[in-house]
């Protein structure tokens, strides 16, 4: 403790205190995030503070954003009791089942009905109403680039391109506006007016007939909920699509938006203030460096709970980033690759090993309690941050989570009704006026995150040094294939989600189910539709060498009959393999992967 | 067969009794609202047979637990491993029928062919103190599956409520389970307890619960020929107020003949999400995978609960993966809870209608849902 204390402090005192980085985590409790907050501004004095999760928040705060402007003062944003209630769900996702299956099960017990199960729904009309006998059951309308399970079960299913959401969504939008009659009057009617059913085809693949019914069932609904997860908002353009998805909720006065977080508590750590722009309770701050830009920038980082080699899309810069520091602490529950560069590793308690709260994806602030002791030296992540404060000079005296719950009460208005007593059982919803939505979204145009229309090009290939690559990225970033690069290449973390998780690596069980990919293709893989297979004459597994315009690199060839034709998917957690072949575009704030035409060549 | 009566005013006082011999297991209800089976700490705590159904977890964590150390062994040469048995006596009260018969399938699989010490020790120190139930939960079809919801056969000892008292009966069991030489033809035994109001009718179902009952005479009145019957007017109508029911023997026709088409178990499969809920909360499941845990010059072999619903239960050696598809992991399922071979090995079919793959699921994976569904299949016919 005294060695992270002092070489933090040193680094602070050496370089000055923005030569210092903190990292929190969508998986500590609100009440660790606070504090890492505090310790960073007021401690450490600097102002990069954020977490990586938060890189799959970015896009959504663009989208929530939205929703706060249009002065419609009423609360937009969605509660699985929105949910419960819609009689239309519009699914724009990567693979909602995989990566939030709680809100999935919702949606597909809403969507298929009648009384099955007795899902615990807090609130009596919605319950009363899902097990009547005349259960009157909502239609689900599921976009995604991959057919995905709960595409199966749809009503209306397309199946569109990544890094192309915001063409389809325009294409409704004007597809809706035409059906409501609203037609060349409304304000947008003007910035969709290209988007026709053929522009859409061509573009998305999606068919203008599909659309249309999308868009009448959309239109004719009373109470649709629009849902995405990650798997829109860390992609390519996922900005301006959460955008335009507001746009399109703001249609309908009823219409709701729902957003599945990656983290259990991206929100609660957004709203303790660990951002580089805003403090707990919304206020500006000056901005600091972000969670991808901070370890390239700084000289010593404090981590809190994070694994930025893990969560962000560019490990590889991030490790060499990390491995460069003069001082890097780490205070985890296990050794992560990013621990394993620590000069101080601090044993931290696992989420049922500490008393807390957590703020849902729905905004609703419940305990978790410690159901059992830590091991050995552990200790909670609040109680680490207070010695590590104190033993740096800042008295941080706190005797529980709940005095610290107190502090946060005080500095977040949203939260001064989620004092302990009042969160059980189920926890206390987040409350505000119409606009008030949630300080996340911050109050003022400095905070919209994912300006747009977008930035002017900025982005640098996989795995390069952090100056921008310019020039040849127009073609690419345009997402063109051509004879000579006849595959997209996307890279996409919807599917093996659990890659990544240090819980799940070192569960003796779950591990198992972690090497299976890797034991199926132990030169990583590229997953790609059967047909395009069977016309390349290619076994499963066959050893392929993957061009694109930047680079090239060789895998194995998965096939995944998920895919539409001439498309190639890399997992999220075999990135590093992309290095210097794709490149990752910070057009809209945040690192994204932009669609990569390639060429599959037979491995020598 | 010795039948007893608990008057009301005799609860409180032989659960104290109770908690003074061994450590009672009984019905708590935490703060959320679940109910769950935890040691209590005090006789109030033990919720009353009116005020809940079933815990959320089936009571094999205290035979089986979700993980186990099995035996540590210093890594030096000629260490013997030192094996870690769990002997605390546990008195388990106010458990459900179907809780009952998930332990007993549950002792067949660890304590037939092969004897599972572990297993073998947590059992014998454990006495199953069961309550009849007079109101099914929303999820419950016991009806359907013989587990429930009151046992003729296989208990401790079991309580039926007579509006007045418990009614207790120790039943002999005829299922010899344990093949021990030493100790010839000792029954396995669970005792059932059934509360109808206040008084209850009490049943011994094992020597185990005979034992218990000649114990603890002083807590227990003579049971009349009156009583038997209350315990018999009690019980009769309980099978018509369940909300769920429906017809086993034809899904399990169905999936032993190989009839139920890859098709359909894929479409039933697109409902799973394959988060093994339903294998966990399985009071019948007891698949288990082995590690061993090295820490230092020590090393601990750990055994925890496995699932067939993830991809790597059925990795092999060579590499290959018998089943990948959700299609297949769930037939998997639906095989072993319902195919005919096993219902000739096990002598009853791997599931006890105790709901919880219902409550648990996500999605439609349970087997209720694979049993009515496949039952659907024959108005097709």
């Amino acid at each position: 403790m005294g060695r992270a204390a002092e070489g933090l402090r040193k680094a602070a005192e050496d370089h000055g205190s923005r030569a210092v980085g903190v990292l929190g985590s969508g998986r500590c409790t609100n009440e660790a995030n606070f504090l890492a907050a505090k310790l960073a501004r007021a401690a450490l004095g600097t102002n990069s503070l954020d977490f990586s999760g938060r890189i799959a928040w970015v896009a959504a705060s663009s989208g929530v954003r939205e929703l706060a402007d249009s002065g419609s003062g009423e609360r937009r944003l969605a509660t699985l009791s929105d949910l419960g209630e819609a009689d239309l769900v519009l699914l724009c996702d990567g693979d909602l089942a995989e990566q939030a299956c709680q809100v999935a099960a919702l949606i597909l017990e809403r969507v298929e009905g009648g009384p099955q199960r007795r899902f615990e729904i807090h609130n009596p009309k919605v319950s009363a109403q899902l097990y009547s006998d005349d259960f009157d059951r909502a239609r689900l309308v599921a976009v995604s680039a991959r057919t995905t399970r709960m595409g199966k079960v749809a009503d209306i299913s397309l199946q569109s391109s990544w890094g192309k959401e915001a063409v389809w969504i325009k294409g409704m939008v004007r597809a809706v506006l035409e059906i409501m009659g609203s037609g060349s009057e409304h304000p947008l009617a003007s910035e969709v007016e290209t988007y026709t059913g053929d522009f859409v085809k061509e573009e998305t693949g999606i068919a203008a007939e599909s659309l249309l019914q999308a868009a009448r069932a959309f239109a004719s609904a009373s109470h649709p909920v629009i849902v995405y997860s990650s798997g829109l908002t860390r992609q390519f353009h996922g900005a301006e699509a959460a955008v335009w998805l507001s746009k399109l909720a703001l249609l309908k006065p009823e219409a709701k938006v729902f957003v599945a977080t990656e983290e259990c508590n991206t929100l609660g750590a957004c709203d303790a203030g660990v951002m580089p722009h805003a403090l707990a309770g919304g206020a500006l701050a000056e901005r600091g460096l972000a969670a991808w830009d901070m370890p390239e920038k700084v000289k010593a980082m404090l981590v809190v709970g994070d694994d930025p080699i893990a969560r962000l899309p560019d490990s590889a810069a991030t490790r060499r980033a990390l491995d460069k520091l003069d001082f890097l602490v780490v205070q985890d529950s296990f050794l992560t690759e990013t621990a394993k560069l620590a000069d101080v590793v601090l044993p931290a308690a696992l989420f049922a090993e500490e008393d807390g709260t957590f703020t849902s994806a729905e905004g609703r602030v419940q305990r978790v309690r410690k159901a059992s002791e830590p091991p050995d030296q552990a200790k909670p992540h609040w109680q680490i941050i207070c010695e590590l404060a104190s033993a740096m000079g800042y008295k941080m005296a706190y005797s529980s989570p709940e005095e610290v719950m107190k502090e946060i009460a005080a500095a977040s208005p949203l939260y001064a009704g989620a004092t302990y007593d009042r969160l059980a059982p189920f926890g206390t919803m987040l409350t505000g006026d119409g606009s008030t939505l949630l300080p996340s979204t911050g109050s003022g145009p400095e905070h919209v995150e994912g300006t747009i229309p977008s930035r002017p090009r900025e982005g640098r290939a996989l795995g390069a040094s952090s100056s921008p690559h310019s020039g040849s990225g127009s073609e690419e970033g345009e997402g063109r294939t051509d004879e000579g690069y006849p595959f997209l290449l996307f890279v996409d973390g919807s599917s093996y989600p659990w890659q990544g998780n240090a819980l799940v690596e070192n569960a003796p069980t779950l591990a198992r189910e972690y090497e299976i990919p890797m034991k199926n293709f132990p030169g990583g893989f590229v997953e790609i539709n059967p047909d395009d297979l069977q016309k390349l004459g290619l076994r499963r597994g066959a050893r392929v060498k993957v061009v694109s315009r930047l680079g090239e690199m060789q895998l194995q060839v998965a096939p995944n009959p998920q895919l539409r034709p001439g498309t190639l998917l890399l997992p999220f957690f075999l990135r590093e393999r992309a290095a210097g072949v794709v490149r990752l575009d910070a057009s809209e704030g945040y690192p994204a992967f932009a669609p990569c035409p390639v060429r599959i060549e037979r491995s020598a | 067969m010795q039948a007893k009566l608990l008057p009301e005013a005799n609860l409180l006082p032989l659960l104290k009794r109770l908690m003074a011999e061994a450590e009672v297991i009984g019905p708590k209800r935490t703060e959320a609202g679940d109910v769950v089976f935890e040691p209590l700490e005090r006789p109030e705590e033990a919720l009353h047979h009116d005020q809940y159904v079933q815990s959320l977890f089936p009571l094999k964590d205290y035979f089986f637990p979700q993980t186990e150390p099995l035996f540590k062994v210093r890594l030096e040469k000629g260490a013997a491993p030192e094996p870690i048995y769990q002997e605390r006596k546990r008195i388990f009260f106010g458990i459900r029928s179907c809780d009952v018969s998930g332990i007993r399938f549950a002792d067949r699989f660890f304590l037939r062919d092969f004897e599972d010490i572990y297993y073998r020790k947590k059992r014998d120190n454990s006495l199953l103190i069961s309550i009849s139930c007079l109101e099914p939960g929303p999820n419950c079809f016991c009806v359907c599956c013989d587990g429930g919801p009151t046992l003729k056969q296989g208990y401790d000892v079991q309580l039926t409520p007579l509006g007045e008292g418990y009614h207790v009966e120790a039943l002999r069991s005829r299922l010899e389970v344990r093949q021990n030489p030493t100790v010839p033809g000792r029954a396995c035994t669970t005792s059932q307890v059934t509360p109808l109001g206040e008084d209850c009718y009490v049943e011994a179902g094992s020597p185990k619960g005979e034992e218990f009952l000649n114990a603890h005479q002083e807590f227990f009145l003579p049971a009349s020929q009156e009583d038997e019957g209350r315990k018999q007017d009690g019980l009769a109508g309980v099978d018509q107020k369940f909300e769920r029911s429906t017809y086993v023997a034809y899904a399990i026709r169905k999936i032993t003949r190989r009839e139920v088409a890859d098709e359909w178990w894929e479409e039933l499969a697109q409902r799973c999400f394959g988060i093994a809920g339903c294998r966990y909360v399985c009071p019948t499941c007891t698949c288990f995978h082995v590690v061993d845990l090295r820490d230092g010059k020590e090393c601990v072999r750990q055994r925890s609960w496995d699932s067939c619903s993830f991809v790597g239960f059925t990795r092999m050696v060579s590499g290959e993966t018998a089943r990948e598809k959700p299609r297949d992991l769930l037939r998997r399922w639906g095989e072993h809870k319902l195919n005919f071979l096993y219902l000739l090995r096990d002598g009853r079919h791997g599931c006890v209608g105790c709901g919880r793959c219902l409550t648990t699921c996500l999605g439609r994976g349970d087997t209720w849902n694979i049993v009515s569904r496949i039952r659907e299949l024959s108005q097709q016919e």
